[in-house]
């Protein structure tokens, strides 16, 4: 099931239905810099404004930790569990892509996807 | 001072309490040399005991005993790991000796038993060659003058470096600092650090992290609200990856290990150290 949450007219275009058909995805979101949901598919029981406020904060730490490196971009934040993993792709304009899959997913073959899917739809609509 | 000692095997190097090296390296032979604010020594370990000190303070030689108590009265030092072959040890105590460095615990073997010693370096040897790891671990024998420290790209001490396998029959727990060793060497990972509360315990590599494990904490503490908001089960490790590399941050032990490498960095073979960490998922459980 998706939910488009009547995203602005800048919202970035993502399939999330593509993604969402990948083996071993469970949800996917799109994060606004806000930390709120414009778009989600799949895992109804988990509370995607809830989860969007907590991992924009590690997207948050995670660019201060790349800023400290001297780099101001963030290619991708990987946390992984034992029962599930959150893979999340920043987008343009402080958007960014969040993925749940199961701890057992091909993890280099979807970010390889997500990767695709960032080049030809990072683009703001 | 330590010029005529064998070269050894490098292990690598850290920031520690020294008795904290001490307690993990029960199986451990070999020479540690120690780098301290007013001055620098070494301490050749056997077992994961002291069999011969010394440390130059300015003008001062202190010897055996009291130089290690100088050591260890540091709240952290500089270390360098060498590891030693049975006869790279039995030269060193010989060198050890003459120079009255020897230094004897209580209860332990003294420093001149080398063929008790030789005998058993020699079935420590036959075992890794069992393993088929002879050609990585044995290394050959004689006095030799220590090389400096040389930077890990392109030297030729790299190729030896990456060779160095660990050795074989040891305890996890025991071998668990030397697991960082393992993962700094290899390709792309540049630096290792063991962090707790804000603050490093040890750190390997040829990058600083002292300064980032602030900020690895804080990252580690916004994937921990994760598991607020949803049923994760305990942590494995988060993945920060910008274009010059990663950071990896994983539990290890208690604490947790910040990992720092480059973008050509094999992921695979870093998960593989951390999976030989015993309860490594367990202990960091969030």
């Amino acid at each position: 099931m998706s939910t488009d949450r009547g995203a602005p007219e800048r919202t970035p275009k993502v399939d999330l239905k593509r993604i969402f058909s990948l083996d071993g995805v469970r949800m996917s979101l799109v994060i606004d810099p806000e930390g709120e949901v414009q778009e989600e598919m799949g895992a109804e029981n988990i509370d995607g404004d809830q989860l969007a406020a907590v991992v924009s904060f590690v997207m948050a730490e995670s660019r201060a930790m790349a800023t400290r490196l001297g780099d101001d971009q963030i290619s991708m934040v990987f946390v992984e569990f034992r029962d599930i993993a959150l893979l999340s792709l920043p987008l343009e304009e402080g958007y960014f892509l969040l993925l749940l899959t199961d701890p057992s997913a091909n993890v280099g073959q979807i970010s390889y996807e997500l990767k695709k899917s960032q080049e030809s739809a990072g683009a703001l609509q | 001072m330590m010029e005529s000692f064998p070269p050894g095997t490098f292990i690598g190097e850290m920031q520690a309490p020294f008795k904290w090296i001490l307690i993990h390296a029960a199986r451990f032979q070999g020479i540690i040399r120690v780098n301290a604010s007013d001055g620098e020594g070494y301490v050749m370990v056997r077992k994961g005991e002291p069999m011969g000190c010394m440390f130059r303070r300015k003008d001062d030689l202190l010897k055996g005993k009291e130089a290690y108590s100088h050591i260890t009265s540091y709240p952290v030092v500089n270390l360098s790991i060498l590891r030693y072959s049975g006869e790279e040890m039995e030269s060193a105590a010989r060198l050890a000796q003459s120079e009255g460095a020897e230094y004897q615990m209580a209860g332990s073997s003294p420093i001149s038993s080398p063929l008790a010693e030789h005998a058993q370096a020699q079935g420590e040897l036959k075992k890794e060659r069992f393993n088929g790891q002879a050609g990585a671990t044995a290394v050959k024998a004689g006095t030799a003058k220590i090389p400096p420290r040389k930077p890990r790209d392109g030297s030729p001490q790299v190729v030896e470096e990456k060779a160095v396998v660990l050795p074989s029959g040891l305890d996890t727990e025991s071998l668990a600092h030397l697991l960082l060793g393992r993962m700094l060497r290899l390709p792309g990972v540049q630096a290792v650090s063991i962090f707790g509360r804000g603050s490093s315990v040890l750190s390997i590599g040829d990058v600083e992290l002292d300064s980032l494990v602030v900020l690895a904490e804080d990252m580690l503490e916004a994937a921990k609200e994760i598991s607020s908001v949803m049923r994760t089960g305990p942590f494995v490790h988060l993945t920060l990856q910008i274009p010059a590399g990663k950071v990896i941050i994983a539990p290890y032990f208690n604490e947790y290990l910040c990992i720092l490498t480059g973008p050509e960095v094999n992921l695979g073979q870093i998960r593989k150290i951390l999976k030989d960490i015993p309860s490594a998922s367990d202990a960091g459980g969030m």
